[in-house]
């Protein structure tokens, strides 16, 4: 009786995943290893071609590259961002602290697409930013190379990642008792050695797995480069939406994506096992 | 000294706050600007962008589309999600630590994959690029939400409950009704609000699977890689307006207990 | 008429055996203490009573039936619980009225056992309120009538008492006392606190890695434990090494005194409690010792003696006596042969 209600329970999920997500995981991952007809169609002989290519022709590993490098920037900008508010609403909010946490919050389940539109009439040649500095008069002409660049997507994707990044942070940083702090203050630190040597080390499994986040969203995101990016703005994303689009080449889109799990699987793993070892310390 | 740091960090602190706020005001002030362009400073007020909003024949669409696949999915992922958090709770199962990670795959890996996983695999299964793909594949990541909501609240619940119900006879599907039930209520609410909030905003995996018929942020996206038109700053301030409420209610059920 | 029998029960989880092949009869009407340290296995046998757990092996007979196959909701038990587990979006009323709408009584019936079982434990004026809007011991009071309600053959009660401050838990001790007198149930009462279970129970059961070790009324368990184990649980002891040439004598510091025990082995553990250790000359049983220190502690005062091998023996008194002796000073004890025992050590 408790035996089958124990399996029974549990049965739709265990059918549902299967047939709805592990069985197209293991589908790419097959397809990425086929090749291609004539005619963009797969066909089922193996060939491994698709990942020769994502590691010999500098499209596929410059993008990658590239993207990495992007990725890297978001995740130290979101974190450097994050520092002072979450410390703020931390340590110096006495008053409605639930109300600036509910502000931190908030656009962390924001519309993705508002967002991102919001930067588009921000940047753009005729948009807020140009028009209100020809009116102060600290332009004549609008600049045009904000908007539809690389610059606008990564202040985009900052603009987005940011609450990810904040949550963790302000989390670890409201864990520290605050009689760690004046403990170290009595033993004579100052503000910046207790900053350094006490409540750093401390949020720093927090700004890892933010910074992690980040990390990993900016690498899987498409859609930043393709409103907000300019003709030559290429994310490693992008490609994976057009060779499985306009490019037709499901095999190595496969493979390209393939790569990205492995990288986002083994960051998430290092990452993870960095905030267990703290954990234990 | 020290009032110059303590408002260094309060100054940078706002700053980012102000950072985090200004885009959302900047739609929501040009929403009510008369002219397409979306100049400083603005010459004429209007509402006219939202007449012309709910008049968009395709974009009203959108937004029906849309509340369909958030409703039934959230629906199919509640059928699925609350029995199997309760008997994840409840029970071990071999395996169980790899499946709690397998339940988190869709909101942890990219979406852009699982949504071309999906696109590839699906036709197999002789499912078509259709609404009904796009429901199973929101479905798919609403039970990680699901889950993980209502698997956090069990394990804040009391387990002696469960037993003093059947201690005073009642029997687990009893029990389940009239104790366990009630008691986490309010974080099914709250994961409901969450994933209909949620599934209205998902653009990576519908991105994928949909076929003639577009959800509205993918009707949104359309219209921005189209250009600029105010009548987005309408549906935009709206789609805020109405998610934020949403969370607000669903944070405020997260924090009850 | 309700008789529990537990027959030869035993329960392991994983590789530790926690219950150990126990046997224990409980009579109606009785209010039986298990007491024990934590991990003896004493909560692992309430459960098994109440239905949570299923013995490995042995039976639990309620009225010659065998229940140990049973779901807890088809047992006739009810059970108080430690954090009281009272259901949190049901008010009092509600929380006491959930077993009477398991039992598919009436409306009228139900309410009329509620306001009776709220006069009971005297909360009548609560009778809408929330758990969470109650201090712990009127939740306390609401777990016993929720309990009681469903007019069980058994009422057990896992630590009932241990979340409460000191003050509030005496003052519950004795009126679970008077509620055990007048409702004439049988009790189960499971503590690791001695003094709870000395002064409320009929008789104690304490109970040791998995098995009773002594199963008495409180008088003859505190004067004469059976065992060392129960000797160094329930109160202050003194446990004296003696060597042991017969079972008519025992010898200590080269003299032999006479006293009939059990004993085999060449070593034993002679047992006194510090109060019934007596300065007159009322025992054939007497041994030099020093005056190591006199301790003031209230209402006794304690003599840390010790003895020419060395052993440390304790002895009280109370304060009211006047105190004749000074630390350094050499005196003779005496034990009465009523009240020692010896153990094999």
């Amino acid at each position: 009786m408790k035996k089958r209600s124990k399996y029974l329970l549990i049965f739709p999920l265990l059918l549902w995943l299967f047939l709805f997500l592990v069985l197209p995981y293991l589908f790419i991952l097959t397809q990425s290893i086929l090749a291609t007809d004539d005619f963009g169609k797969v066909v089922y002989t193996l060939n491994f071609d698709s990942y020769i290519k994502i590691f010999t022709n500098p499209l596929y590993y410059e993008t990658l590259t590239r993207t990495f490098i992007y990725a890297i920037i978001v995740a130290l900008a979101c974190i450097v961002l994050s520092l002072p508010l979450a410390y703020f609403i931390a340590f110096k909010v006495t008053k409605h602290k639930s109300f600036y946490y509910t502000l931190i919050v908030l656009p962390f389940w924001m519309s993705y697409i508002v967002r991102a539109y919001a930067w588009k009439i921000i940047l753009g040649e005729q948009g807020v930013l140009n028009s209100f500095f020809m009116y102060s008069g600290v332009i004549k002409k609008p600049l045009s190379f904000i908007l539809y660049s690389d610059f606008s997507v990564l202040l985009c994707l900052i603009y987005i990642f940011l609450p990810f990044v904040c949550i963790p942070i302000y989390t670890s940083f409201e864990q520290i008792s605050k009689s760690l702090v004046e403990a170290s203050k009595d033993l004579g630190a100052n503000s910046w050695t207790t900053f350094r040597k006490i409540i750093f080390p401390l949020i720093l499994p927090g700004v890892i797995s933010g910074g992690t986040l980040a990390l990993v969203l900016t690498l899987g995101d498409f859609l930043a480069a393709s409103l907000l990016g300019g003709p030559n703005t290429l994310f490693i994303s992008n490609i994976v939406q057009n060779l499985f689009g306009t490019s037709n080449d499901k095999p190595l889109g496969s493979a390209v994506g393939v790569v990205l799990l492995v990288l986002v699987f083994l960051l998430l793993e290092i990452s993870s096992r960095y905030e267990k070892k703290h954990e234990t310390q | 000294m020290k009032k110059v740091r303590a408002f260094i960090i309060s100054f940078s602190a706002f700053s980012v706050l102000w950072f985090l706020y200004f885009p959302i005001v900047i739609i929501m002030w040009f929403s009510f600007n008369k002219d397409s362009v979306s100049s400083f400073p603005i010459a004429h007020y209007s509402m006219d962008w939202y007449v012309k909003l709910f008049h968009n024949q395709s974009m009203m669409q959108a937004v029906r589309v849309s509340f369909f696949i958030a409703i039934s999915s959230t629906i199919a992922a509640l059928i699925i999600g609350i029995p199997s958090a309760y008997a994840l709770h409840k029970y071990n199962y071999f395996g169980k630590s790899l499946l709690l990670k397998i339940i988190l795959l869709p909101i942890t890996l990219p979406g852009i994959v699982t949504g071309v996983a999906m696109l590839s695999f699906f036709p197999m299964l002789g499912i078509p690029l259709s609404l009904e793909a796009v429901l199973i594949g929101h479905t798919t990541f609403l039970i990680a939400i699901m889950i993980t909501q209502i698997l956090a609240r069990f394990k804040k619940l009391d387990p002696y409950l469960e037993m003093a119900a059947f201690d005073l006879g009642a029997s687990p599907l009893q029990a389940f009704f009239k104790v366990i039930l009630p008691n986490i209520k309010t974080a099914i609410i709250g994961a409901v609000l969450l994933s209909l909030v949620l599934s209205m905003d998902e653009i990576p995996v519908t991105f994928f699977l949909i076929s003639r018929e577009n959800t509205l942020p993918i009707e949104i996206y359309g219209m921005m890689r189209r250009g600029i038109t105010p009548e987005v700053n309408a549906v935009a301030t709206l789609v805020f307006l109405v998610s934020s409420t949403a969370i607000f209610m669903s944070l405020k059920f997260n924090k009850e207990q | 008429m309700s008789k529990l029998e537990l027959k030869g029960i035993s329960k392991s989880f994983g590789s530790s055996l926690i219950v150990n092949n126990l046997d224990l009869e409980i009579q109606d009407g009785e209010f039986l203490t298990i007491l024990g340290p934590s991990g003896c296995g004493k909560t692992t046998t309430l459960r098994m009573i109440a239905g949570f757990e299923t013995p490995d092996k042995g039976q639990v007979l309620l009225n010659n039936q065998d229940i140990s196959q049973l779901p807890p909701y088809k047992r006739n038990v009810n059970t108080v619980f430690q954090n009281y587990a009272l259901f949190p979006h049901l008010n009092v009323e509600e929380n006491i009225a959930f077993g009477l709408h398991q039992k598919k009584l009436s409306k009228s019936e139900t309410n009329k056992r509620v306001d009776e079982m709220l006069e009971l434990v005297q909360m009548e004026a609560f009778k809408t309120r929330k758990p969470f809007e109650m201090s712990g011991g009127q939740q306390q009071r609401v777990a016993i009538a929720r309990a009681i309600a469903p007019d069980p053959e058994i009422l057990l009660l896992d630590e009932p008492l241990g979340a409460l401050d000191l003050k509030l838990r005496k003052q519950m001790q004795f009126e679970l006392k008077q509620l055990h007198k007048d409702l004439n149930k049988t009790f189960v009462y499971v503590t690791h606190d001695q003094e709870e279970a000395l002064t409320m129970s009929d008789r104690i059961a304490v109970m040791n890695q998995g098995i009773i070790e002594q199963l008495s009324d409180s008088q003859t368990l505190y004067n004469l434990p059976k065992t060392k184990f129960v000797a160094g649980f329930i109160g202050e002891a003194n446990l004296i090494l003696v060597q042991i040439e017969n079972q008519k004598s025992f010898s200590f510091e080269a003299k032999t005194y006479e006293f009939e025990h059990k004993n085999i082995d060449k070593q034993g553990v002679l047992f006194i409690r510090p109060e019934n250790v007596s300065f007159d000359a009322i025992s054939e049983i007497a041994m030099k010792v020093t005056i190591e220190d006199v301790i003031f502690v209230g209402n006794h005062r304690k003599y840390k003696l010790v003895t020419a091998s060395g052993q440390k023996i304790i002895k009280t008194e109370d304060s009211s006596v006047a105190l004749t002796k000074i630390i350094g000073q050499s005196v003779t004890i005496y034990l009465s042969p009523n009240l020692i025992q010896i153990y094999n050590s």
